[in-house]
């Protein structure tokens, strides 16, 4: 009903305009303005998920339902089906009287969820009132379910009888998950996680001379909705049948930003100055989340909270002056300089440590963590100020070279004053008491800034027409407080040349080289001896800090053949080397493994060792006729990332009959000895190739028919390899006691096995179809019908998110094989009772069926509930019959 | 790093900054005494006597076309009620003086400033043309710039007297803000992909911000004129760009993730990748390439590990932008 009131009403509209633009054919009046106006619509199916189906309702949930609107298709837009429109551009000159005065007003996507709005009032060169308004929405998934409902704002309830059930001493950790999956999960709901942005703004610019402008505006954004979050309550980050708890929430969101700007400007041909103030204000209208403990109801202890409480984003506000000038200093020089200096503040209140009643040694160690009072202050006061100084000098004192150096200073000073807080981890256990002392040990907040200083020395010889040669020179000192590398300097190179021969070529090239070199690398905590080993291995280096030598190349050249063919063609690369020898590196491969295995791979340090890029594409454009004309897209882009990492495990206190670590424990074999060995290292590499392919025609015969069709694909593949960089002797037993022979020593055992092995990931997939058909015909000078269908495809596929229900704890806790990452059906995870076995034998499980053989579901996720959060496949035509008028 | 330092380093050069730009007030309103100065690159239209000035009307008596075009522009407009004497100019404001142009009977030789390819002036000459009236504003640090070092010139960009006719096609792909900027060649994003071909490449990523929708476009970050800034970027820096719309994670917090504070560019690619939320590399390797300290930090993750799916490292350490919550020093509250 609601589609055929819509038709009817565009069908009136369209009629009271046609006869409009017949008779304005005649005469020319002059023109206002577009609008362009009509229906739409839209269908397909979500796909991805054929584990969801339609109107399927597991319990006494509400069913799912794969709409397009929820869907990725609808990620940043609001497509309805019925009457749109779509523009609308009006613009009036000689307003209110005045010959100069102009009134603008434009829109698109009226009335819809991702409208615009744009409405200016002005004269030209003198004033400009303008006012913006914009909608943005997001949509994260419409997979999420969930049985929590929101009572109040950022307060979310899970029924007290499923709580009771899941707490009672008969669901024990070996039916929970069949208690979950067949009592719980089936009730929940869908809901649909997504944001909308709404922001408005109102601008004023004054010109009282030529030279002068000055400049007012304010912006108010309302941002509102929820997304997912994942929240734990426990100690360690893991749930788990035996201890801890999680679960994935909506997190409520309610901002608001405000935006207030002023500024002045003087300037004449030969210098200028501007001064300003730019403030920004957030506010957060729910500052916490507090959820209920699902598994828990009553009887609540270390370990086992009842609810649990998030500290959401605090309020805060930013206040930034801009100074900046520029002159000519005679005739071949010019000087420009800014100062831009910045206040950041946050003060809100803190939360008490944890909502849990059964902690009772925060603070001095005798106070309830639920207790304000065992806060060392009620609020933060975080201050922090930035100073950004450019100065710069150009000079083309010689013909066709300009000569610049340039210095810039910026600065991220944290003034936030240092305290010393008592944290309990996860509303769940109680601060650790020092065992001498026996008073809580403190954790201080450290404060962190920077200060980086850039010199830039270059200059460019335009050799010819639309063509220069530039060189240059760099350097970079960087100042950090509370990070390993405390000092850097980094030097670079940089070149280019534009070069076109003549009007129908250009070339682009350009390089750079940089090497940065920290002073020293210092990681603090790597000094620190917990378990025996130290807390931070003291050769991993964090990539934004390490030693690099850093290498890009961007090349682009454009042709225009023949009056018919154009073509340009580009490709460039980025490449990060870490991996260095010496400095503040090892100088010595760091590899377990001795011969061909060690030196056709060495690495220096642990962390990341190489990030390398490459892009390359053509673009044709061919004129099959005056009417006609073609075009086709290719690019592709390839990333390689390779990693190092070691696994470490420190000397463990429980008390175990079977010592699996590598050293030998402080008692003999009845503890877990501490694992730091070179044996256990690994490495991973992240692979991603995308293509991107476009190809269409665009077409006009006469002056009033267009038509347009063309396809375009962009798809992307991605790989996470890993493997073990160590060996295991080919007789090591792994069941029941893991023992490591001769002639490995005790210390070198190899650990990366069961939960431990370092396993490639199955291959992501994501492909985005789009084929476009787009008709045209001016039917007058002010009438013009458009056509437009569109088919689009998105294919995804993604370990992370594919196989993700609300449920991951399907994996039997004593189920867990040797190999987890298994290529063949005869080797799986064993199915927790209960639990649906969608694998390839009854006796095991998968728990997704979109990665056949690999398993997807944890037991340390027994007690954690997922909204399953996805954005699935979907196809979708879309049809839209438009008419814009002119008037 | 000395706290107070900057700030007396700040004070000075406010200072020396002041100071200077009143001596060169000065300087420049002695010399000239209401007449305009020369810009740094001289134009050939401002070398002339003004006695080689024909005035506009001369002109539009051969151009009358381009005039009805002209005149429904901005600077047209402006033009018709010129507030300085090169405003009052008209078409030799840009194009130099007629009066070869004139006394030889017309020709493209004789126009002592044209603009586009098939120009014969430099680049810096067709340049100098428009900083002439355009060199306020955001083209304030347009002398020595990336697109100025590089033989840009205005009018690769930007057209004055034409309409705004993209293709069919043009309309279907791209998609940018409203704005009212009417004189450019083609809308953005599409124009600046021409050479930045690689981004094109990129903003069809499944992960990215609403670029292809027409939220948010190439502007809205950097500012292609120039600026002091790394990357031209709006802001002083990366962080402070991407901070004035998520404006949450500012902070300051009381436990702060320091590569978060001082780069966000660490972990995301604003231009779109193929990770969910814009990440370089998925979790949790973008962690792990980080974090080698003890137990779980360090384990390769089996594909079915809650600190694998879902969201990774997150699925616990959701606060990994700061936290403000006293027991918040992990990131989990």
């Amino acid at each position: 009903m609601k589609t055929i009131k819509q038709l009817a009403a565009f069908t009136v509209f369209a009629i009271l305009c046609f006869p409009a633009g017949l008779f304005a054919q005649e005469e020319k009046a002059p023109e206002h303005g577009t609008i362009d106006f009509g229906l739409r619509f839209a269908a397909g199916d979500v796909d991805g998920r054929p584990d969801l189906l339609s109107g399927q309702c597991l319990g006494c949930g509400s069913p799912f339902d794969p709409s397009l609107k929820t869907s990725k298709y609808n990620e940043y837009r609001d497509i309805r089906n019925g009457f749109f429109i779509r523009r609308l551009d009006f613009k009036f000159e000689n307003v209110l009287g005045s010959k100069n005065n102009y009134m603008t007003l434009q829109s698109q996507k009226s009335l819809f969820k991702d409208q615009s709005y744009l409405a200016t009032y002005g004269s030209y060169g003198k004033f400009k009132i303008q006012f913006r308004y914009d909608e943005i929405p997001h949509t994260y998934s419409n997979t999420a379910r969930t049985l929590f409902t929101e009572t109040s704002p950022g307060v979310w309830r899970f029924p007290d009888l499923i709580r009771k059930t899941l707490q009672s001493p008969t669901t024990s950790a070996a039916n929970l998950p069949s208690v979950i999956n067949t009592q719980v999960v089936t009730d929940f709901n869908f809901i649909t996680p997504a944001i909308l942005r709404r922001a408005g703004s109102l601008l004023f610019s004054y010109n009282p001379t030529a030279e002068w402008s000055l400049t007012a505006s304010f912006w108010r954004e309302s941002e509102k909705g929820n997304r997912p979050i994942g929240l734990i309550m426990n100690s360690s980050p893991s749930a788990s049948a035996s201890s801890g708890y999680g679960v994935e929430l909506p997190e409520p969101i309610n901002y608001f930003n405000n935006r207030l700007q002023f500024g002045a400007e003087y300037g004449r041909q030969s210098w200028a100055f501007q001064a300003g103030y730019f403030g920004s204000f957030f506010q957060n209208n729910v500052g916490t989340l507090t959820w209920d403990n699902p598994f828990r109801l009553t009887l609540e202890s270390a370990g086992n909270p009842l609810t649990g409480r998030m500290d959401l984003y605090p309020d805060n506000q930013a206040h930034y002056l801009n100074f900046a000038a520029g002159a000519d200093v005679g005739k071949y020089v010019r000087v420009t300089g800014s100062v831009t200096p910045g206040w950041l503040r946050q003060n809100d209140l803190f939360l008490p440590y944890s909502t849990n009643t059964a902690l009772l040694t925060c603070g001095d160690g005798t106070q309830a963590c639920t207790s304000i009072a065992a806060l060392p202050v009620a609020r933060l006061e975080g201050n922090k100020q930035t100073l950004a100084m450019n100065f710069s000098g150009v000079t083309t004192m010689w013909k066709k070279v300009q000569a610049k150096a340039s210095y810039r200073h910026y600065d991220y000073n944290n003034n936030t004053p240092v305290h010393s807080f008592t944290p309990a981890e996860g509303d769940s256990a109680a601060p650790a008491l020092d065992p001498i002392t026996l008073l809580p040990v403190t954790t201080e907040n450290t404060p962190f800034g920077y200060n980086r200083k850039n010199l830039e020395l270059s200059g460019s010889w335009y050799f010819s027409k639309r063509s220069a040669f530039k060189l240059g020179y760099e350097k970079e000192w960087m100042d950090r407080v509370h990070r390993d590398a405390e000092h850097s300097v980094d030097n670079s190179i940089f070149t280019a040349v534009d070069f076109s021969p003549n009007k129908d070529l250009l070339f682009r090239l350009s390089y750079r080289h940089s090497d940065r070199k920290p002073e020293v690398y210092l990681d603090d905590v790597s000094l620190e001896i917990s378990g025996g080993i130290p807390v931070d291995s003291p050769l991993a280096r964090r990539f934004d800090q390490a030693a690099r030598l850093e290498h890009r190349a961007d090349g682009l050249v454009q042709y225009n053949f023949t009056d018919k063919l154009t073509a340009s063609a580009f490709a460039g690369t980025l490449q990060d080397d870490y991996n260095r020898a010496g400095e503040s590196n090892s100088a010595t491969p760091l590899n377990f493994l001795t011969g061909a295995a060690a030196t056709t791979n060495p690495y220096y340090l642990y962390g990341l060792l190489k990030d390398i890029s490459y892009n390359y594409g053509v673009n044709l454009d061919y004129a099959l006729s005056t009417q006609v004309t073609l075009f086709a897209e290719y690019s592709r882009e390839q990333y390689h990332k390779r990693m190092i990492s070691r696994y470490r495990g420190p000397e463990s206190t429980t008390l175990t009959a079977n010592p699996n670590g590598c050293g030998t424990s402080s008692n003999g074999l009845l503890y877990q000895g501490p694992c730091d060995s070179p044996n256990n290292d690994w490495e991973s590499t992240a692979n991603e190739r995308v293509d991107i392919l476009a190809a269409g025609a665009d077409a006009h015969f006469g002056k009033k028919t267009y038509l347009t069709a063309y396809y375009t694909l962009s798809a992307a593949k991605g790989n996470v390899n890993s493997a073990a960089l160590g060996t295991q002797p080919a007789n090591f037993l792994t069941s029941p006691t893991p023992v490591d022979p001769t002639p490995l020593a005790l210390a070198d055992r190899f650990m990366l096995t069961t939960t431990n092995a370092a396993v490639d990931y199955p291959e992501t997939v994501n492909r985005s179809h789009e084929f476009t058909v787009m008709f045209r015909y001016k039917l007058t000078d002010r009438l013009t019908p458009k056509f437009e269908y569109r088919y689009q495809q998105w294919d995804y596929k993604d370990y992370q998110t594919s196989a993700m229900t609300q449920y991951m704890g399907c994996v039997a806790t004593t189920g867990v094989p040797a190999v987890l990452v298994p290529q063949t059906p005869s080797v799986s995870a064993t199915v927790a009772p209960g639990c649906p076995s969608v694998g390839p034998t009854a006796a095991s499980s998968i728990s997704s069926p979109y990665y056949p053989y690999f398993v997807v579901g944890d037991p340390s996720a027994a007690r954690y509930l997922f909204l399953g959060v996805d954005q699935p496949s979907y196809k979708a035509h879309y049809v839209s019959f438009t008419l814009e008028y002119r008037f | 790093m000395e706290h107070r330092r900057p700030f007396k380093l700040m004070a000075l050069s406010l200072i020396f900054m002041g100071v200077a730009t009143l001596a060169w007030a000065s300087a420049i309103a002695a010399q000239t005494a209401n007449t305009e100065t020369k810009p740094a690159v001289t134009a050939p239209a401002a070398s002339q006597a003004d006695g080689d000035y024909v005035g506009m009307e001369t002109c539009i008596t051969c151009h009358e076309d381009q005039h009805k075009r002209f005149k429904n522009t901005v600077m047209g407009k402006i033009m018709e009620h010129p507030r300085t004497d090169l405003e009052k100019r008209g078409c030799e404001a840009c194009h130099g003086p007629g009066k070869a142009h004139v006394e030889a009977g017309g020709g493209k030789e004789t126009i002592p400033v044209r603009f586009g390819k098939d120009s014969k002036n430099s680049v810096a000459e067709q340049n100098a043309a428009c900083l002439d009236c355009h060199s306020k504003g955001n083209r304030l640090f347009w002398k020595g710039s990336q697109h100025d070092s590089r033989a840009i010139a205005c009018v690769d960009c930007h057209q004055v007297k034409q309409e705004l006719h993209p293709a069919l096609s043009s309309e279907g792909r791209y998609s940018s803000p409203l704005t009212e900027n009417r004189g450019l060649k083609k809308s953005q994003p599409e124009l600046c992909l021409q050479c930045h071909q690689m981004r094109k490449a990129q903003l069809q990523r499944s992960s990215h911000m609403p670029y292809r929708e027409g939220k948010v476009t190439c502007t809205s970050c950097h500012n292609p004129h120039g600026s002091p800034n790394p990357k031209q970027l709006l802001q002083s820096t990366t962080n402070e760009n991407c901070l004035s719309c998520h404006t949450e994670r500012r902070g300051p917090f009381l436990w702060e993730h320091p590569p978060v504070m001082e780069n966000c560019a660490n972990c995301h690619d604003p231009h779109g990748t193929s990770n969910p939320q814009l990440l370089k590399v998925r979790m949790p390797r973008v962690c792990d390439s980080c974090h080698v300290a003890t137990r779980h930090p360090t384990q390769a993750q089996p594909l079915g590990s809650i600190k694998n799916f879902n969201r990774g490292c997150t699925n616990c350490h959701s606060a990994i932008h700061g936290s403000n919550h006293p027991s918040g020093d992990k990131f989990l509250r």
